[in-house]
């Protein structure tokens, strides 16, 4: 699940050598701004990811002489300092799921060529469940989940960002999905788009 | 296969940003932030300008080029005296010239501020009083200073304590095209460093003249069991705070001063420079090092007394704006002066000229200047970081 390794590298040079020269911070933001807000927006929505990930780097250029390259990139850091401080609007999260649960998009609004259309029917079928879902989760286990399918981190990554074994890291995945499963009907909704409808 | 998370893909996608853009106020957020537009500042007094080779796999510039990009593209402080903050395995990429640079030629001087205090008056380089002699060669303004510091009394200090230092300081870059410069912002520094070097420092930095200004805030990491806190396996040796480990006679200094090695400068570069001219730079970080030892200070006078090429200036002004006589070093392309209150003999701080560099490049056509100060405001002992004396 590892993606950018070249641009996490080139991210975590430029971590490091900003403690020497700050203005190569701008390197460092350049190329992880861009995945932090998206994963922000995601969970809290445009104001507060803007908030938050200008805290997150603002923190990370205060934090940066005790960031250890030995032990992660630092994407994974990164993402660390974001989940850390989404933490603390969980309110707004929740607020945004329940919205979205109590939202009932028109699957005829769809369109695209053909074999495309079925699949993206599902997906706005299971829009308020996977709402729901994601709303009654532990926090642990959302920041687990959301963390591998938005952000594409990898186990080892998810491990770092949130300093928890990488065993943690998989039973946190499994009890994560194993309710999004269950709420979306206990079955591979791909296999019958009808199912959620 | 993964058939809910790819259903959690697309409801992610879907809850995302209409676009990949950032919003560009948010760029603006973060990077126009002043200490990320700013050289770095770790300072432990004076640092010696570093010229840095291109990393590996950069193109070799042209002789002119390299020098544009030398000014234009980074800039750092390197530690003389604390290795294990030059962390030179991976700070080695794209750093080349460091500039702190002051307004002082560009612009109005900062206005003036109080003189430089002490813990408790002579306590720690504190003023002696009275009015002094005035001095018209570099041995008159040596034998002075030294004649202050000698009455000082040594202090004590705990290895656990932390030695404050409040100083101004203004950073610029100045970029050769055209003769173009920008001017720099007076930064007000507090820095609080671990006497025995194991316990994690902080630097705070605001704008001098906006006292509301958020403080952006640095910590030091110590060196504990051989490695930098915070840093992995950094490999680091404990750098004292409280004097420097510096010597304190004057035979001593002057062979610290004089010592071999080029102080991580590439050789090229280092050989445009003197070894007086080196060795009146060391100085300068000795001082500023030493500013809470007054042996380590009567050390730096004796020695720079025997110094040669020195001459003295006065009607000075360092950066805080305070009238100054300075002791002065001219080299072929860099100016330094050590400024001391004209009644005192205090050391205030210090500002160098770094020029000529044209003719490193035989470019007549392109006017070059770079300027260092930095002033000294407050010196004291603490029992914590972050503590205010």
């Amino acid at each position: 699940v590892i993606s950018g390794s070249t641009d996490a590298d080139a991210g975590t040079e430029a971590l490091l050598a900003s403690r020497a020269d700050p203005r190569l911070f701008a390197t460092l933001y350049d190329r992880h701004a861009a995945q932090l807000y998206r994963y922000a927006y995601q969970r809290v929505g445009a104001q507060t990811a803007e908030d938050l990930v200008a805290d997150t780097f603002l923190a990370a250029f205060t934090q940066r002489d005790s960031f250890d390259p030995n032990r992660a990139p630092a994407r994974p850091w990164l993402f660390g300092i974001l989940t850390r401080k989404l933490a603390r609007h969980h309110r707004t999260e929740q607020a945004r799921y329940r919205a979205f649960a109590r939202s009932a998009p028109d699957p005829e609004a769809v369109d695209g060529p053909a074999d495309q259309i079925a699949a993206r029917v599902t997906a706005v079928a299971v829009r308020a469940p996977l709402a729901r879902a994601l709303g009654q989760l532990s926090a642990g286990d959302r920041d687990v989940l959301l963390l591998i399918a938005w952000s594409d981190l990898s186990y080892d990554e998810v491990s770092t960002a949130l300093d928890i074994p990488l065993g943690t890291v998989r039973s946190r995945l499994n009890r994560a999905r194993r309710k999004v499963r269950e709420a979306l009907g206990g079955v591979d909704p791909t296999l019958d788009p009808e199912v959620e409808q | 296969m993964n058939s809910d998370l790819d259903l959690l893909k697309q409801f992610g996608a879907d809850l995302g940003p209409p676009t990949e853009h950032v919003p560009e106020a948010l760029r603006r957020r973060v990077l126009d932030q002043p200490a990320l537009r700013e050289p770095a500042l770790r300072q432990r007094g004076l640092r010696e300008l570093r010229l840095r080779e291109p990393a590996p796999g950069q193109p070799r510039l042209s002789r002119p080029s390299r020098i544009r990009r030398r000014i234009s593209s980074g800039a750092r402080w390197v530690g003389a005296i604390r290795p294990s903050w030059r962390l030179t395995g991976v700070a080695a990429t794209a750093l080349v010239l460091a500039a702190v640079t002051a307004v002082a030629l560009v612009g109005p001087p900062v206005r003036a501020r109080r003189p430089i205090a002490g813990p408790s008056a002579g306590s720690i380089g504190g003023s002696t009083g009275g009015p002094s002699t005035a001095a018209q060669t570099p041995t008159q303004l040596l034998r002075l200073a030294a004649a202050r510091v000698a009455v000082a009394p040594e202090p004590t200090v705990r290895p656990n304590q932390f030695v404050y230092l409040q100083s101004v300081a203004v950073y610029q870059d100045i970029y050769l095209d055209g003769g173009w410069s920008a001017r720099g912002i007076p930064t007000l520094v507090r820095e609080w460093r671990s006497v025995d070097g194991t316990h994690d420092g902080l630097i705070r930095r605001r704008p001098l003249n906006a006292p509301n200004a958020t403080w952006v805030t640095e910590t030091t990491p110590g060196c504990r069991g051989g490695t930098l806190s915070g840093a992995g396996r950094t490999a680091c040796t404990p750098a004292p705070g409280y004097a420097g480990g510096l010597p304190t006679t004057g035979d001593a200094m002057y062979g610290y001063l004089y010592r071999p090695g080029t102080d991580d400068l590439p050789m090229q570069y280092a050989a445009q420079i003197s070894a007086d001219e080196r060795a009146f730079e060391r100085a300068a970080s000795a001082l500023s090092l030493g500013q809470t030892s007054p042996a380590v200070q009567a050390a730096v006078f004796a020695a720079l007394s025997m110094v040669p090429g020195v001459t003295v200036s006065n009607g000075v002004t360092d950066v805080s704006g305070r009238p100054g006589v300075a002791l002065v070093h001219k080299g072929p392309d860099r100016t330094t002066q050590l400024i001391f209150d004209p009644d005192t003999y205090q050391y205030l701080g210090m500002t160098q000229t770094l020029a000529e560099l044209l003719s490193v490049d035989k470019a007549p056509d392109i006017a070059l200047r770079l300027v260092t100060q930095q002033a000294f405001e407050q010196v004291s002992i603490v029992n914590r970081v972050g503590e205010l004396p």
